[in-house]
């Protein structure tokens, strides 16, 4: 199998946010001009990135595929997401059946001052049916027609792209595929910590409840989404090492050994120091010094990072690291 | 604002509210997956309840079998990716049956378990079997143990519906 060829078909098992993390990240290392457009705090106005001096957009989408029974319906979806974002470049919306011309102000705090799109790529994770194309070509020569065009140059191209066209219009190296495979393996292992649960967590809620005690009442809603984080950081680590467990039995190994010697450096800081909870909150930082030789390269920095969190998390939760109230208390 | 992560404000609230740290390592208990005694138990099942008679020679089992088996037995939770690759054929296109192959074929706990049984003189090689040793009855008779202690019961479920599991050879040889 080619690389351009693996890396398609790694791009294909990537959905929503994911897809479009490994797209921005793949055009921004082909384009130099190539600019993210964040979503957050005000919306993308439409657009999940910029390039050639703002003039080509693109538009990113990449749907779950076990909400569609048949591929038609993934195409229909597909066509739908892509309409709603080219009315959005257009500044159009859709009215009681009717195209009606609205203002999109986000886009005009994206684009530079008088400039207008004159390309725009619609990348997808699924492009098996060339029944994408026609519609959406339809659509854009009625958004054409409805639109005052403020943002769209009148004659802009829109080309569809998949894993296929990402794959092979840019050269794939080893660490392109490597990102798209940590990226998947990050999912699987987040979804499976959704259904992991936690046998027996009596002594972390006692421990909670003891925190709750010793904490000014005002701390409350902060000491229950703290329990929520940590809960959640402790599924992800079960999640991870069961994921180990089942796939890579070495890697657990090293996991287990690696927990001791977390558990140990933590451990010592918070002996040797006068202020032993500041030692604690350095507590991620060591694990990650200790699992980056064995996990890094193999599952990413993202995923190192959620596993070094969800370790030190198990700490507190499986109680070899716990408190309890001051003495004048 | 990126947001302050859970340990770091749990640090910041234990400071604050002066509370005295307990570290108590003991409570960080190893797996079992790693204890030798619970390794041997769960071969001694798998060979019990798997093992063919096989005459004139004595009960066998295809080594890479009893590998596979004794694996989904610690993890009950591969019974659906095993049934599923089992009724998928050739057709092996699933990506978890890709992962349980790599995960039990690089079971080093487990070979180092059945170089012990060998040299102990519990089983023996034959080919790509391992047959009953001369020393087989200790297999034997850990399993009778545990099933009249009550013990292992999810492991001794999980390997009595595997026997209703089709294994083939090209699942455990490939083509």
């Amino acid at each position: 199998m080619s690389l351009s060829h693996e890396y398609a078909r790694a791009l294909s098992q990537l959905t929503g946010d994911d897809f479009q993390a490994e797209v921005c990240v793949r055009l921004g290392n082909a384009i130099l001009s190539f600019q993210d457009v964040p979503r957050k705090p005000y919306g993308d106005g439409g657009l999940d990135g910029l390039s050639h001096d703002a003039e080509h957009a693109y538009c990113c989408y990449g749907p779950e595929y076990d909400k569609f029974k048949a591929a038609k319906d993934l195409a229909g979806d597909i066509v739908d997401k892509f309409r709603s974002d080219l009315r959005k470049l257009f500044e159009l919306e859709m009215d009681d059946g009717k195209i009606v011309q609205i203002e999109n102000k986000e886009i005009a705090k994206i684009l530079p001052d008088g400039t207008t799109v004159k390309h725009i790529r619609l990348v997808v994770n699924w492009f098996e049916s060339h029944r994408i194309i026609g519609p959406i070509g339809t659509a854009v020569k009625k958004y054409r027609k409805a639109s005052i065009c403020r943002y769209v140059d009148e004659g802009a191209s829109v080309v569809v792209w998949g894993p296929k066209q990402l794959a092979t219009l840019f050269p794939v190296d080893e660490s392109t595929i490597l990102r798209s495979r940590h990226a998947k393996f990050l999912k699987e292992v987040q979804s499976a910590a959704e259904h992991v649960e936690i046998e027996n967590p009596s002594d972390f809620d006692t421990k909670m409840n003891s925190l709750s005690k010793i904490c000014p009442a005002h701390h409350a809603p902060a000491i229950a989404s703290l329990k929520e984080s940590l809960l959640s950081d402790w599924r992800m680590a079960l999640a991870f090492e069961q994921k180990l467990d089942g796939t890579l039995p070495t890697l657990h190994k090293a996991l287990e050994d690696h927990r001791r010697r977390i558990l140990q450096k933590v451990a010592q800081l918070m002996i040797a120091s006068d202020k032993p909870w500041a030692e604690l909150g350095r507590a991620a930082e060591i694990a990650t010094g200790v699992l980056a030789p064995d996990f890094e390269v193999a599952f990413g920095t993202t995923l190192l990072s959620a596993i070094s969190s969800g370790e030190v998390a198990r700490l507190i939760g499986e109680c070899p690291v716990s408190w309890e109230e001051p003495a004048h208390a | 604002m990126p947001e302050r992560a859970a340990i770091e404000t749990l640090s910041a609230l234990l400071q604050s509210s002066q509370a005295q740290p307990r570290v108590r390592t003991e409570r960080l208990v190893p797996s079992a997956i790693y204890d030798l005694d619970y390794r041997m138990f769960v071969i001694a099942a798998a060979f019990e309840l798997h093992a063919k008679e096989a005459p004139p020679i004595r009960r066998r089992i295809h080594a890479t079998k009893l590998k596979l088996l004794q694996f989904i037995a610690i993890r009950p939770r591969l019974m659906s990716v095993i049934r599923s690759w089992s009724a998928a054929g050739k057709d092996e296109t699933s990506f978890a049956a890709h992962d349980l192959r790599r995960g039990f074929l690089g079971d080093r706990t487990y070979d180092a378990m059945v170089a012990f049984l060998v040299a102990r003189g519990v089983l023996e090689w034959m080919g790509t079997h391992l047959a009953a040793g001369s020393n087989a009855e200790l297999l034997a008779n850990l399993y009778t143990a545990a099933v009249s202690a009550d013990l292992f019961i999810t492991e001794r479920r999980t390997l009595e519906e595997l026997a209703h599991v089709r294994v083939t050879v090209r699942m455990l040889e490939g083509e």
